[in-house]
């Protein structure tokens, strides 16, 4: 087995920057000697303020990072939609070399997935991400986008958010815990200023990275996501990502046509997925001195592309915008979204840092809007809105391609500030994640981290893992259960058929204990055949189980108790069944081996 | 338990979440102003194309400038504008909807939106956005702009063959005409169309007024006194518009039809009965050549007691009347008069509908039927 961290960009190790570290130690003497007064915030406190400053400055790094990405494109390839096609053949080419030479010789952490790397610092690095990755990825990315390639600033921004949160949480010497929490604060806090939609940031951490409701970390997740979107407004103003047409359903019978849309939506994502695995191992499997040229051939091949197709280069926002106003015909929706799949294709596989968000987004959009145009062509008198359509199809990408289904939803509804919408992105989105989840079992994330060579958790297979429940390990109640009214005699009498040792007994207040027989045969011999059990036994309580709860529940309840009773939630003399630490045991392996035999193929798991 | 490092470094995050703020906002300043010239450029060479008629380049440069100022109404405005020359309706729909939500007292945005739903043929919401434009907000010269807008809304309700409804927005457009020789008569034509002859003569008289050399006026007043049965004042008019143009056929033809009901009608004031008797006369022979001309091009053989059809019942009153119409029996019965007038006029028709267009005093007879009670009155 290969050591991850040796062979796994996408994962961070503890940096080094002398120069850095240096002023820093000098800066942190001079303010230890500082009078400073004492702020009475217990650590809970201190993590929520956190939250908040880590928000304000992911908020300014986004901002940062927008113009940047702007501006670069400005520079490098002019202020026109369209630009000349010398430049389009030599800027992205020369930028892809000085982004390679930038990620080989000076950032090497900057290749790969944002959201994994995160995950590698939940998950492995206890909340560690090096500063030098928040500017390495800054840089990089925004001379990357802005030349053309076809990515977007999300993911960037997630991570840099993330790697802001990791920088502060260290210095502030929280626990060991919290630094490891802190991370995807900073990662809400980033995808919502890069998104403008803080609901959805939130969301997408929890359902991509965290993957759990905790109470510890929502509140800080959300505080930061809500701190950087409003210093995204502040700067940049509080228009959404993309002006959205108004949108209503015409009529019922136009869901058919979403439905639609989920399944067209649903292979194409497969087939994007497909397409951005196999790139990206072959690109992986070339010599190494190819990592010094494969960013300026996607470059040059993008390039190429944007001689007839000049939407497909860079995030794509602007013509996502235009396809949300039927600005294409669905033909023209169909070439952008097939050259749009193979220009991110190339560009994430060739290891230029930058999202697969924005792209997915322009994906979705302009299959979307093809199946509004088709629709319009043959079902003309239905009269929904191209535009609609569009909307539709970025949730049903989303869903598909980044199996996000909850943030899928929220995220069109967020976009859209329109309800109604609802039930078309529910269809659709339903649809292309379940084709999306039949054919290609391995989410994209979960994929580019196996073939990194890491086993991070997937949040997927967490939610899809079916949990065992404590009605899967009991067996049928005992058959001598005894009462806490019946004497001692009786109950020895009522046992001393049976080889069984271990006898429960119930109370009238649904409380449970429990004999044995050599309990019964002490009582006995002490005198005290003619006492009833309750008063004859000083044995503790025994703790009890409901059918439908966690396996895990039983586990850590049993103890040294050979069994215990299961019982009905509303009548707690009502023994459903019993449980034993054999029991229990048994069903975890039953589990275990139905995983082994029915695990997935693979799909296109490398 | 809390360290002094631990709040000292608080401190100082809050204190570099300062300055980065102070930095990124004066960044942001000039990414605005490099933006907001960006847009700006891009947006004249839009304006420069779409003056020149060139809307697909003009769209092109105003979807440039707008990345540049996404929320710029007046860039907005603009591309909505040569979305519709270019005829890319829907889009600039969307457009002028998203603009009129956030300013819906807009002029401009409402007269543009009224433009694509009177493209669309929907009438009552065309009706409203131009009335939204007339009362909306304009910048600069707000009345000529309101006045425009009213004369195109009168316009497309002729079009659409909304003829009161017209000419209530036609009747309000004159009340608040400026002293325009142009205007009044492109009103006074308007009216004319809506067949209120007498509004649109007051048009164009006082157009003659202001510029007695306005094109159209002399001609458009000769029209309207001509269909009020004036044809003493048509004829002045008309001659005024060939004076003006002498290759005004139309106003040529009804200067002839006016002269010669004014020579011919017999029922025109202060005249002798004498002159009365002298023109029935001359009406009823008149009508009975072009009977019988006609008669004979459509082979109906008039003297024939076999022939039977309008022109043999014409004719045959025609008969009855003949002997009656002398000067004597003109002069002696009044009433004569009016019942040869008829026969006149059964004449005529009947010759007009089965040969078509009569010649000029043919027509002036008819004129002269068909207007008697206003020529009496």
């Amino acid at each position: 087995m290969t050591d991850p961290v040796a062979t796994n960009p996408d994962i961070a190790e503890p940096p080094s920057i002398p120069i850095l570290h240096k002023n820093w130690s000098r800066v942190r003497e001079r303010l230890k000697n500082m009078h400073t007064p004492r702020l009475f915030l217990h650590e809970e406190g201190l993590f929520l303020l956190l939250a908040v400053i880590i928000g304000l400055f992911s908020g300014l790094a986004v901002v940062c990072f927008q113009i940047s990405i702007d501006w670069t494109r400005i520079k490098l390839l002019g202020s026109s939609l369209a630009p000349s096609p010398l430049r389009l053949i030599l800027i992205p080419a020369l930028a892809g070399l000085a982004v390679a030479a930038l990620v080989i010789f000076i950032f090497p952490r900057v290749r790969g997935s944002g959201v994994n790397q995160t995950k590698a610092a939940v998950y492995i690095y206890d909340g560690y991400i090096p500063f030098s990755t928040v500017i390495g990825k800054f840089l990089t990315c925004a001379l990357a986008i802005g030349s053309g390639q076809s990515l977007g600033p999300e993911d960037p921004s997630l991570q840099m958010g993330a790697g802001i949160a990791s920088a502060l949480g260290r210095r502030l010497h929280l626990s060991r815990e919290k630094v490891r929490l802190i991370a995807p604060v900073g990662a809400a806090a980033g995808l919502a200023a890069a998104f403008n939609a803080p609901i959805s940031a939130v969301l997408f951490v929890i359902e991509e990275v965290i993957g759990k409701w905790s109470s510890g970390v929502l509140g800080a997740v959300i505080l930061s996501a809500v701190s950087s979107v409003t210093v995204l407004h502040l700067f940049l103003g509080e228009d959404p990502l993309f002006r959205v047409p108004p949108f209503h359903l015409v009529h019922p019978s136009e869901l058919l046509s979403y439905a639609a849309l989920g399944v067209i939506g649903g292979f194409a994502s497969l087939a994007f997925v497909r397409l951005v695995s196999y790139l990206r191992l072959r690109s992986k499997a070339m010599p190494k001195w190819t990592l010094y040229v494969q960013p300026a051939a996607a470059g040059l091949l993008i390039g190429v592309m944007g001689i007839w197709t000049p939407q497909v280069m860079g995030a794509g926002y602007d013509i996502i915008d235009q396809a949300l106003h039927d600005q294409f015909t669905w033909k023209l929706l169909v070439l952008l979204a097939v050259f749009k799949i193979l220009a991110t294709s190339f560009s994430f596989s060739s290891g230029a840092p930058g999202g697969m968000f924005a792209p997915t987004l322009f994906v979705g959009a302009m299959i979307g809007g093809a199946v509004g145009g088709v629709e319009h062509i043959f079902f003309p008198h239905l009269g929904g809105t191209v535009g609609g359509f569009a909307l539709v199809g970025m949730g049903v990408l989303f869903a598909g391609f980044l199996r996000v289904p909850m943030t899928s939803v929220f995220m069109v509804m967020e976009l859209s500030g329109n309800y109604s919408i609802i039930l078309p992105v529910m269809i659709s989105n339903t649809i292309a994640y379940l084709i999306s989840l039949k054919y290609q079992p391995v989410s994209l994330f979960d994929m580019f981290s196996r073939q990194d060579g890491t086993d991070l958790p997937s949040m997927e297979e967490q939610r899809e893992r079916s949990t065992l429940l404590v009605e899967d390990a009991m067996r049928p109640p005992a058959e001598i259960v005894l009462r806490a009214e019946d004497t001692v005699a009786d109950a020895s009498r009522r046992v001393s058929a049976t080889t069984l040792e271990f006898f429960l007994v119930s109370h009238r207040n649904g409380d449970w204990t429990s004999v044995t027989k050599e309990d019964l045969r002490r009582l006995a011999k002490e005198g005290k055949g003619t006492l009833p059990l309750a008063r004859a036994l000083s044995s503790p309580l025994l703790p009890w189980l409901h059918p439908d709860q966690p396996l895990d529940v039983a586990l850590r309840q049993i103890g040294e108790w050979p069994l215990l009773p299961v019982i009905h939630r509303a009548d707690f003399n009502n023994l459903q069944g019993i449980i034993s630490i054999a029991d229990i045991l048994a069903a975890y392996g039953a589990a275990s081996d139905e995983e082994e035999h029915g695990k997935p193929g693979g799909g296109s798991e490398p | 338990m809390w360290s002094l490092e631990r709040e000292t470094l608080v401190l100082f995050s809050i204190v570099l979440l300062v300055v980065f703020f102070v930095i990124t906002g004066f960044t942001v300043k000039r990414y605005h102003a490099a933006q907001a010239a960006l847009g700006g450029r891009w947006y004249q060479r839009g304006d420069a194309a779409l003056q020149a008629n060139r809307p697909e380049e003009a769209v092109n440069d105003f979807h440039t400038a707008l990345i540049y100022a996404r929320d710029n109404a007046t860039y907005q405005m603009r591309l909505a504008e040569a979305l519709v020359k270019a005829n890319h309706r829907a889009e600039a729909e969307v457009y002028l909807r998203s603009l009129w939500v956030r300013q819906p007292g807009d002029g401009n945005v409402n007269l543009q939106l009224a433009r694509l739903s009177a493209n669309a043929h929907n009438v009552p919401e065309a009706i409203r956005y131009y009335h939204n434009a007339i009362f909306g907000v304009w910048q600069g010269n707000p009345e000529t702009h309101r006045r425009q807008v009213r004369i195109e809304l009168c316009k497309f309700l002729l079009g659409e063959g909304e003829r009161n409804a017209a000419e209530s927005e036609l009747i309000a457009l004159q009340a608040e005409l400026p002293p325009e020789a142009g205007l009044h008569t492109q009103v006074g034509l308007m009216f004319a169309q809506v067949e209120d002859y007498r509004r649109a003569l007051q048009e164009f008289q006082q157009a003659l007024k202001l510029n007695p050399k306005q094109s159209g006026a002399s001609a458009g007043a000769g029209k309207a006194a001509y269909q009020l049965a004036d044809y003493a004042q048509a004829r002045r008019y008309f001659q005024r518009a060939l004076d003006i143009d002498p290759k005004d056929q139309e106003a040529a033809k009804k200067l002839e039809i006016s002269r010669l009901v004014l020579e011919l009608d017999p029922f025109q004031r202060r005249l002798s009965q004498n002159e009365r008797g002298r023109r029935t006369i001359a009406a009823f022979q008149q009508a009975l050549s072009r009977l019988k001309q006609c008669a004979q091009s459509r082979g109906v053989n008039l003297q024939s007691q076999q022939e039977s059809g309008p022109f043999a019942s014409i004719y045959s009153s025609v008969k009855n009347m003949q002997p009656k119409v002398t000067r004597a029996n003109l002069q002696r019965d009044p009433d004569l008069i009016t019942n040869v007038m008829d026969l006149v006029m059964q004449m005529e028709e009947t010759a007009q509908q089965a040969c078509g267009t009569p010649p000029p005093p043919d027509q002036a007879l008819l004129m002269i039927s068909h207007t008697r009670g206003v020529t009496e009155r």
